[in-house]
């Protein structure tokens, strides 16, 4: 139980991370859409990072590969 | 001679939702180049600070979703619920800023920029309300005591969903509220 506790505060630190991440690169983008250079190539950087970010992390993409023998540890 | 074990239920479970997820893809990036195909570059007059406003609304939903799936999994039960509940309150603060933005549009339905904007934004909040309404039935099951430490995969499954929309809509957001020629 305490194991468990543990790591589910450090995972919803990571998590947090990630959040913040989000949300600054969402702020940058929307300041270079409104007043810097709005063209699709760069904003597509944006959307790339950030859904690379979702995707990783908080949809937990690599658990699809990982063995069952790890995610009990 | 090798032997493979059989794979557990959760790892059939997880291939199936991403098989899910690839043909929503499908589906989601037929608009993103429709969007394009349509009304190239150009984007009519929208309300850009409630576009980002719900985009970080949206963002800080996934949290508190994760949050929710963090509380069952540890079996604190009470996380679950609060954050279950809270992220159903974002969802559905998410979708009165899109209908704040559709009633409040200054270009017609019918335009080619217009057809573009309700159809994407249409078809997404509708994958969102689903999300809620799921959430919804998770939270009912959840106060009679379904799901459990070692039984949540409902959960986990409906939080990657939750994020597969989020995932949507980073892309959804530039294309309809910023970008221009």
């Amino acid at each position: 139980m305490e194991r468990r506790k543990r790591e589910s505060a450090e995972s919803s630190r990571g998590r947090l991370t990630v959040l913040a991440a989000l949300v600054v690169l969402t702020l940058a983008e929307y300041v270079v859409g409104v007043k810097v250079a709005p063209n699709l190539s760069l904003l597509l950087l944006f959307m790339l990072a950030q859904a690379a970010l979702i995707i990783w992390y908080s949809m937990e993409l690599p658990k699809l590969w990982r063995r069952d023998e790890e995610e009990e540890i | 001679m090798t032997v493979h074990a059989e794979p557990r239920r959760e790892t059939v479970n997880r291939l199936g939702l991403w098989l899910f997820f690839c043909s929503e893809f499908f589906l989601f990036a037929a608009l993103f180049a429709a969007r394009f195909y349509l009304a190239g570059p150009y984007h009519a007059k929208v309300n850009q600070p409630l576009g980002l406003a719900i985009t970080l609304v949206l963002l800080v939903s996934g949290f508190t979703a994760y949050r929710a799936e963090a509380g069952i999994r540890r079996g604190d039960r009470s996380a679950f619920l609060r954050n279950l509940l809270v992220t159903i309150l974002l969802g559905l603060v998410f979708l009165a800023g899109v209908g704040v933005e559709w009633a409040t549009a200054e270009f017609a339905p019918s335009s080619i920029f217009g057809t573009a904007f309700f159809t994407m934004t249409g078809v997404h909040a509708s994958h969102v309300l689903s999300g809620v309404v799921a959430f919804a039935l998770a939270y009912r099951l959840g106060l009679r005591g379904h799901f459990s430490a070692e039984r949540h995969w409902g959960v986990e499954a409906l939080v990657k969903y939750w994020y597969l929309i989020d995932v949507v809509w980073v892309f959804f957001f530039p294309v309809l509220y910023l970008v221009r020629a």
